[in-house]
């Protein structure tokens, strides 16, 4: 540290200098004692330091004990609440034994045509390029001229509840779409890269093209690959990626600060929205992937989550008549079974009787 | 400041962040509310240098802690919480602001109405009184402050983190933390 050239300033923003000002102990005395015998033409700084220090200003905000407490009961309350429809894992999968045999059924949702917003997906591809495979400025510019030229086509394909799909693109790439989830890609790619957008959850088996990178755009996330097999879940509000095979890039492109991360077969990526942060960790590819094998997998699920699940899966509605006198804490697997044994299975553990009307259950506990 | 307090009350004696961390993720709600009370205030304190707006603060710690919640076995370790928080309400309340532009204005309004004043050198300040009028000299200039100044000066000089802390907290370089902190003493340097 050069203290030759301290100014009152510096003083201040030196943490010694503040702690010796504010709480003075015999070491501290001693230390700024010497220091000034030093350097004695600082005595000044030294003072307007203090002075400084002294008057500072700025409000330290409280908050009122009865306002802290009624913060907490409201904070404990939403969090006893969520206790309860919790199940053990971030990745939840399930599947629905209907439909991979519907996905002709797929609809083209909607056909969107921005002009306006071409450059903008132009520009984000840049970046992603630029980024992972550090391409040459200049011939990106072309690039951009050419696809702000066209008119590019979204699709979008959607899932309802109890409805899964595989979409085949034209490069070659296999989507299979989970129940509830909604895909939207371009009818042609650009020739730099390709960009999809996903809500839900899909497993992506990517066709192998090391000129076009493979983006998939989730919120504040996007994974790029080049060619691989991953599957990417956005329910509850989470963001999970999990690989297979190959290697993609994980990124987050929220706030200012930017974080990739480069995951290896078997390990995944988890991105925590309430802390923007993304974090590296690994799957069980059997749970992972259950949906995708047509299996429902419970991990000491609460009730509305177990419900919840069993509606998405069988495309019903679930109603209880009464409350339930055991504590739901459910775990269990369900391969290739209709929803009659799905509840005949757990009505046995969970103590209830049910009843199917069309797409009405009634629960009754006993 | 009003750190040991509270740490006291709540907090078993020798328990260290890692391990209160620890058992917070694995679901213990006594540890959830230790770590709520331990540092609600700081959190209230530095939100409201990044926007002046009870209600918005209050929001945003209310609805932060219960995502930690929801994630909790998600969450990485970490050997400081108040860092952890503090850095987690900063992007919930950036975010919130994106989310609701009216907040954006509400943010630039003076600050006239200032409810809990209190200084850091309390004791002294109220034993000389040419102080005191110096000191409302030096708040009319301080709210001239830019809201990253006031940011930086209420992380170091009343929360007490490190330049590196700070720096990470607010995503930039240790040297831009002290350019801000520099010049914000300067500003009150000229007054006193």
């Amino acid at each position: 540290m050069n203290y030759a050239s301290y100014t009152a300033e510096d003083l201040v923003l030196n943490p010694e200098f503040r702690a010796w000002v504010i709480n003075p102990t015999m070491d501290s005395n001693e230390f700024w004692e010497n220091w000034l015998r030093q350097y004695p033409e600082k005595i000044q700084e030294v003072k307007k330091a203090k002075k400084i220090l002294k008057s500072f200003p700025l409000e330290y905000n409280h908050l009122k004990d009865e306002v802290v407490d009624d913060l907490w009961k409201a904070i404990e309350s939403a969090a006893r609440k969520d206790q309860s429809k919790e199940v053990g894992n971030h990745t939840y999968l399930l599947n629905s034994e209907t439909i991979i045999s519907r996905f002709e059924n797929q609809r083209y949702n909607r056909k969107i045509s921005f002009r306006t917003k071409s450059r903008k997906i132009a520009a984000g591809i840049i970046l992603v390029i630029g980024a992972t495979l550090g391409y040459t400025i200049l011939s990106l510019q072309n690039q951009e001229e050419r696809i702000s030229e066209k008119e590019v086509v979204m699709i979008t394909k959607e899932n309802p509840r109890g409805q899964k799909s595989t979409i085949y693109l034209h490069d070659g790439s296999k989507i299979t779409l989970n129940a509830n989830s909604k895909l939207t890609f371009p009818e042609q790619f650009s020739h730099s890269a390709r960009v999809v957008h996903l809500e839900g959850e899909a497993f992506f088996e990517v066709a192998e093209d090391s000129n076009s990178p493979f983006q998939v755009n989730t919120g504040n996330v996007t994974t790029t690959a080049l060619g691989t097999s991953f599957n990417i879940n956005t329910k509850n509000n989470r963001i999970h990626v999990a690989l297979v095979t190959g290697k993609v890039y994980v990124s987050n492109n929220a706030g200012m600060q930017e974080s990739n991360l480069l995951l290896n077969p078997g390990e995944d990526a988890f991105y925590n929205e309430a802390i923007n942060e993304l974090v590296k960790g690994q799957f069980d590819n059997k749970e992972v992937l259950a949906w995708k094998n047509k299996i429902i997998v419970f991990k000491r699920a609460g009730e509305d989550y177990v419900m919840g699940v069993l509606e998405d899966w069988y495309d019903v509605d679930i109603t209880t008549t009464n409350k339930s006198s055991l504590t739901w804490d459910y775990s269990g697997e369900f391969k290739k079974m209709t929803l009659h044994d799905v509840l005949v299975s757990m009505g046995f553990t969970m103590k209830f009787d049910f009843e199917i009307n069309d797409q009405q259950v009634t629960i009754t506990y006993h | 400041m009003s750190d040991s307090n509270l740490e006291i009350n709540f907090r078993k004696s020798g328990e260290t962040d890692n391990e209160l961390w620890k058992k917070f993720k694995s679901g213990d709600i006594k540890s959830y509310e230790v770590i709520y009370r331990s540092n609600v205030q700081h959190m209230f304190n530095y939100g409201m240098s990044i926007v002046h707006n009870e209600g918005l603060v209050k929001d945003c710690i209310q609805e932060l802690f219960l995502e930690l919640w929801k994630s909790r076995r998600n969450l990485s370790s970490t050997g400081s919480i108040k860092y952890y928080l503090l850095k987690a309400l900063r992007w919930k309340i950036n975010h919130s602001k994106v989310r609701d532009k009216r907040m954006v204005a509400m943010d630039q309004e003076p600050q006239i109405f200032r409810k809990h004043i209190s200084f850091p050198f309390e004791d002294e300040l109220i034993r000389s009184q040419h102080v005191a009028s110096r000191k409302l000299k030096v708040e009319h200039a301080l709210d001239k402050l830019t809201s990253r100044q006031k940011e930086v000066i209420t992380l170091i000089f009343y929360e007490g983190l490190t330049y590196e802390e700070v720096a990470s907290i607010m995503s930039i370089s240790i040297g831009s933390v002290y350019t801000l902190a520099w010049k914000a003493i300067t500003q009150i340097k000229r007054l006193v």
